[in-house]
């Protein structure tokens, strides 16, 4: 799931490269319907490294950056145009990957868009956050 | 008239404490090559949230494990790993906004003031099986004892 459709359960497909310790992600998240769509892509990289364990499990963190580009549309009437926007964020990301059985982890990964310095002194961001369900091959 | 002078002296007070976390911040950045001791057997931590809302999070720890607030109206537990002296990574399992679980995942900075007091910032996520999914910036104090 993606924090860009947040507040609805809109299933996420990602896919990472996973090297010795360095991790490769991509993203993708979308609803269509004959009213509107969004389709949200994310694409990060991450330094990794092992934290240690939770319960019974093993957790890996990693720290680097990412890239994430929506774009939405929405018409009134299916017979209007759709009017469409886009949004961009570029910033640092962080990841916490937790084994909790073999090869299957859970990952919890956030984007932080850079924005004006202002909006971050006060700790805010244009976030994005995604939480998925991974296997390990 | 009366109001108008309380408004501009709650905005001062406000003014006041962002400057003083902010500074806080700086200072613990400028002065990261001072590696922190090992952690004492008990903390609370307190820490403004977006727009320094307070309590972005309040929890109380033993250890490296954590319980409370959070973030984000999120209430649960969690681990703290330390790594590379000031910084550390943080992964928990909570219970949020809709009676949803979910997971915390955090990437902070722990620096030594004095007596006991650290000052502590965060980037802390959390990601609700219901969908809600949110991260920020939290900035607060340590205590230990």
């Amino acid at each position: 799931m993606s924090s860009a459709t947040s507040g609805r359960t809109v299933p996420a497909l990602q896919g990472t490269l996973i090297f010795t310790d360095w991790a490769f992600s991509v993203s993708a998240t979308g609803v269509k319907s004959p009213l509107y769509y969004h389709s949200a892509y994310l694409a990060t990289f991450h330094k990794l490294w092992s934290s240690g364990s939770f319960f019974w499990g093993s957790l890996r963190a990693g720290l680097g950056g990412g890239l994430f580009f929506a774009s939405r549309g929405f018409r009134e009437d299916p017979s209007q145009s759709v009017d469409s926007t886009q949004d961009l964020a570029l910033g640092p990301s962080f990841l916490v990957n937790w084994y909790f059985l073999g090869p299957c982890y859970i990952s919890l990964e956030s984007l932080y868009g850079i924005r004006s310095p202002w909006s971050h002194l006060m700790l805010s961001f244009q976030d994005v956050t995604i939480l998925s369900l991974g296997f390990q091959l | 008239m009366k109001r108008r002078s309380e408004i501009s002296l709650i905005q001062g007070m406000w003014y006041s404490s962002c400057r003083l976390w902010i500074t806080l911040t700086l200072c613990s950045l400028l002065t990261l090559s001072s590696p922190v001791k090992a952690q004492n057997d008990y903390h609370i931590y307190a820490a403004f949230g977006p727009l320094f809302t307070f309590p972005g999070s309040l929890r109380v720890g033993m250890n490296h494990w954590e319980l409370g607030l959070l973030g984000y109206g999120s209430y649960g537990f969690d681990k703290i790993f330390i790594f590379d002296h000031s910084y550390y990574t943080g992964f928990g399992l909570v219970l949020g906004p809709g009676t949803s679980p979910g997971f915390y995942g955090s990437l902070g900075i722990r620096k030594e003031l004095f007596w006991g007091l650290h000052f502590r910032g965060e980037l802390a996520s959390i990601g609700l099986i219901n969908g809600f999914l949110k991260a920020d910036g939290q900035v607060g104090l340590t205590f230990e004892f």
